[in-house]
């Protein structure tokens, strides 16, 4: 076992740690043009698609910090995403829309709160911190017990969450207009706040996975036994990694909401969620700019392939509106990457390692004299229990 | 029969079994003995084709075993009685042992069979309804080697069938082996229990850290005072 | 509730079971093999329902539409194990199961292309139309009926066939150890197929019958469906086939009865009861009521 825990990440060379601030620093400055230049240049339509891939990127970095670095795979993120929504449109929503006659669930002090009169850029900001408060305090309820399953049964019971979620959006009439959704919310997400909630969130995910907390959860994640004897309390790194992750994809709620400007329950259910897998998988599970990565192409793939959904013609051939093939599409895309390339695009690099060609994992071990234990074997059995079929 | 030619097995990045070469010929009783951890049971499992060798080659009567699945090997007439007995719990002991002929189509030569492992261990015949899991240790570990009889085979792998159990079964265990080679079937043993091994095989391998260290006639290696010293706790 | 009307609540809550049955057990039995949560299990059903009113719409008479509607919907689960579950033998669990969520996905929208996305009237053969009169003033659809009838019948069929059957033991056997089994000869492709296909076969069967009790078809249609059957095989401990059958059971009755007791303004909320269930299943008694196989908790 002892040789098992030595093979953990070696602390990072300084020199290497001086590279990644300059390629960090590069890449806000890069960001930081695109907002600028999605501000002020691109017209509605592309202004919201970088807007977009801001808040996924929010919401797959948040997945990728629970899933790609504890093992703990949740599918009950778009649960977070929609807390977060819908709390924050019920603050910035004008009192007239909160009128008891249309929402008579809705409590005083919450009918009548107006931040219609602060600058938008701070209402803004306040929805989605209290948006995102309040995905992680209900994160924090959930997650202490549900960290104590791993595996399939922390999905099952993230997705029973997130079902939980909808059928509360769906039927809390008086709160949520059910089906309807709430309308009238200030459309104030700008590039800019995208933008830096996206920062935000990348720095949050990068500092969190390379402070001792970040090693312990990748331990716990990649060997349970070993992290437990090195005295990580893998339950506590857990639930840490799923309520952070949990706020980020309430702030990425708000954001949406301010973006649209109506919330409904059937934008938050299994079709975004998984989007947002194949964003954290595409990317590579574990990988903080693999995520950013997966949001981006998993957000403006669609886009590019609406054209075809609206129909066609390839010479001779009409095609009238396909609905459906992109997603067809793209489910195949997915399936292909899972059983060709199930490590995403980066697996648990990141972009700047990548590019610089190191590899920052487990290193090869083979040279080393470990005695099989059972432990060993029975990891080997579950990771390759049928090498020949 | 059986020739492993610079055997390589890992799991993951973890090398496992480092370059093992060993045979064993027609009507031999070969025994791999060493610590736990040694690769020995990574060994007899990749023989069987239930992991697959990174480099080297396994071959049976001149047929490279490292192409086939696993039930290809068995139909060969390799079958294994794995460490821990894994005999199914919860199917009777009868199904156990339709299980072990599960490559077979000769309904009479089965049933031949069938009597012969109830010679050998009367006990099973008198729970051929019971669930396996409702056995003893002892009476597992005979089911074990008696649902890997009823495959017919003619090299036959036993993965440590002396472990966990009382020194009388231990014996009668052995005396079983023995008797089994006079019949013919060809034998692989892996053993913790290096001196009974080395007293019943013909020749032996000693395994550490994945590679061999020492092979030769069992006797000559039973009496080795460095192999006395570190496996028959002289 | 008067006895006629629990009667009739009751055999309306046993059809219902029937029919998660006959989807869990499919997701039992592969799961008790590969480890695979298979989302997609429900596009079986929905394919399943799909084809029946695309034969059906051919004019073909029902027994004819029925048996091929069962039989496209075999090929399409031989057809996604080939192609998008076995090449991925020995993938972690959680590939398999987001996999599967894209075939699911896939599949889905593969409908929503080609049968469009308007629901359509299940042809729900003549006889089995109308009422039946039970003594006691006990009304009971036929549709209810043959539901459980053939459920059960088919229950009965699948026990005999994995415990009286070389293949059936062998599944039985590769469920509890599948290195053994591998040992035995047991040939680990042979007996997944043979899994997809049983599966598929209930599913398929389960798709006419959903379709006659929903009158409708769709191609989002096998989402409701398996998540139940999933919950189903959660409480009957994940692998365990007659715990599924024991929990799809359990469901039925609880939703039925749960919307007949619970006041008017709860029952919308029966899923999210439901799932709270399934939660708390999942924490205090992972291995299901009947499982046997130890949950992978830390």
């Amino acid at each position: 076992m002892a040789a098992v825990v030595a093979r953990q990440r070696p602390v990072r060379a300084r020199g290497h740690d001086r590279r990644q601030i300059v390629l960090a620093i590069v890449v806000l400055v890069l960001g930081a043009l695109g907002a600028w230049y999605a501000d002020a240049n691109l017209n509605g339509y592309r202004q919201q698609l970088f807007i977009l891939c801001a808040i996924y990127a929010v919401v797959a970095v948040a997945l990728a910090l629970t899933s790609g670095f504890t093992g703990v795979f949740s599918l009950g993120q778009i649960g977070f995403l929609a807390i977060g929504a819908y709390v924050s449109a019920l603050l910035s929503m004008p009192p007239a829309g909160k009128q008891p006659m249309l929402l008579p669930g809705l409590p005083e002090w919450l009918a009548t709160f107006d931040s219609s009169g602060w600058h938008p850029q701070a209402a803004l900001l306040f929805a989605s911190l209290v948006g995102g408060l309040a995905a992680a305090l209900i994160g924090a309820l959930v997650g202490a017990p549900l960290m104590r399953l791993s595996g399939n049964y922390v999905a099952v019971a993230t997705m029973g969450f997130l079902i939980i979620v909808h059928s509360v959006a769906v039927n809390w009439d008086d709160v949520t207009r059910g089906a309807r959704g709430l309308s009238q919310i200030p459309t104030s997400t700008n590039p800019w706040a995208a933008y830096v909630w996206a920062a935000i969130a990348v720095y949050v995910a990068l500092r969190l996975r390379n402070s001792p907390y970040g090693r312990a959860m990748i331990a716990s994640r990649e060997n349970i036994i070993a992290s437990r004897s090195v005295g990580v309390n893998v339950l506590r790194t857990r639930l840490l990694a799923f309520v952070v992750s949990a706020f980020l994809t309430g702030v990425a709620g708000s954001l949406l909401a301010h973006q649209i400007g109506t919330v409904a329950p059937s934008g938050f259910y299994f079709a975004t969620t998984f989007t947002v897998v194949i964003m954290v998988v595409l990317g590579g599970m574990g990988s903080i700019s693999g995520a950013v990565v997966g949001a981006i192409i998993m957000t403006l793939t669609p886009e590019l392939l609406r054209p075809i959904e609206d129909g066609v013609s390839l010479g001779p051939l009409e095609f009238g509106a396909l609905y459906g093939l992109s997603n067809i599409i793209i489910a195949i895309g997915f399936i292909l990457v899972m059983i060709f390339r199930p490590q995403g695009l980066l697996g648990d690099r990141e972009l700047g390692l990548a590019l610089l060609g190191r590899r920052t994992p487990q290193q090869d071990a083979s040279g080393e004299d470990i005695a099989i234990t059972p432990e060993l074997v029975s990891a080997a059995d579950a990771a390759n229990p049928d090498s020949r079929g | 029969m059986l020739v492993l030619h610079d055997v390589r097995v890992f799991y993951g990045a973890i090398q496992a079994v480092k370059g093992v070469s060993l045979e064993v010929r027609e009507h031999e009783l070969v025994t791999i003995v060493g610590a736990n951890g040694a690769g020995k049971t990574t060994t007899l499992r990749t023989i069987s084709g239930i992991y697959r060798p990174q480099t080297g080659s396994i071959t049976f009567e001149g047929k490279n075993l490292a192409a086939l699945a696993s039930h290809e090997i068995v139909s060969l007439g390799i079958s294994q009685a794995p460490e821990g007995r894994q005999i199914f719990g919860s199917l009777s002991v009868r199904d156990n042992l339709a299980l072990g002929a599960t490559r077979r189509r000769d309904r009479a030569g089965i049933a031949q069979d069938l009597e012969y492992v109830y010679s050998l261990f009367p006990v099973l015949g008198e729970r051929l309804n019971q669930s396996g899991g409702t056995l003893s240790g002892g009476e597992q570990q005979m089911l074990a080697i008696a649902r890997a009889l009823m495959a017919k085979p003619r090299l036959l792998l036993l993965d440590e069938p002396s472990l966990g159990l009382a020194p009388m079964l231990v014996n009668r265990i052995f005396a079983v082996i023995s008797r089994l080679k006079e019949t013919g079937v060809t034998i692989l043993l892996v053993e913790q229990n290096a001196r009974k091994a080395l007293e019943i095989a013909d020749r032996a391998y000693v395994m550490e850290t994945g590679r061999v260290i020492l092979t030769g006639d069992a006797r000559d290696l039973a009496a080795n005072p460095e192999i006395e010293k570190a496996y028959l706790g002289g | 509730m008067s006895g006629a009307e629990f009667g009739q609540q009751f055999i309306n809550a046993l059809s219902l079971g029937s029919i998660y049955a006959l989807v869990a057990i499919g997701l039992a039995m592969v799961f008790s093999i590969l480890r695979l949560i298979n989302f997609a299990h429900g596009e079986a059903l929905m394919i399943g329902a799909v084809f029946a009113v695309l034969f059906a719409e051919r004019g073909l008479p029902w027994p004819v539409w029925t048996l091929l509607a069962v039989a496209v919907t075999v090929l399409g689960g031989l057809i996604v194990e080939r192609v998008a579950y076995r090449p991925l033998r020995g993938a972690p669990d959680v590939t398999l199961l987001l996999t599967s969520l894209g075939v699911s996905i896939g599949l889905q929208n593969g409908a929503l292309l080609t049968f469009g996305s308007q629901p359509r009237a299940f042809p729900t053969p003549e006889p089995l139309l109308g009422q039946i009169l039970l003594p006691g003033a006990v009304q009971i659809s036929r549709v209810n009926l043959v539901t459980v009838l053939t459920a059960i019948s088919l229950m009965v069929v699948l026990t005999w066939f994995v415990t009286r059957t070389q293949t059936g033991i062998a599944m039985r056997a590769t469920a509890e150890n599948a290195m053994a089994a591998r040992l035995m000869g047991i040939n680990i492709n042979t007996v997944i197929v043979v899994a997809f296909l049983l599966g598929a076969a209930l599913a398929g069967v389960a798709a006419l019958l959903w379709g006659a009790r929903v009158g409708r078809v769709e191609y989002s249609m096998g989402f409701i469906p398996v998540l139940k059957a999933f919950v189903a095989t959660v409480i009957g401990g994940f692998g365990s086939i007659p715990g599924a059958v024991l929990g799809a059971y359990i469901l039925g009755f609880g939703e039925i009865f749960l919307v007949a007791l619970l006041p008017d303004s709860l029952t919308s909320y029966r899923d999210a009861f439901i799932f709270s269930a399934l939660i708390l299943i999942l924490l205090f008694r992972p291995q299901g009521i009947l499982g046997s196989t130890e949950p992978e908790k830390i």
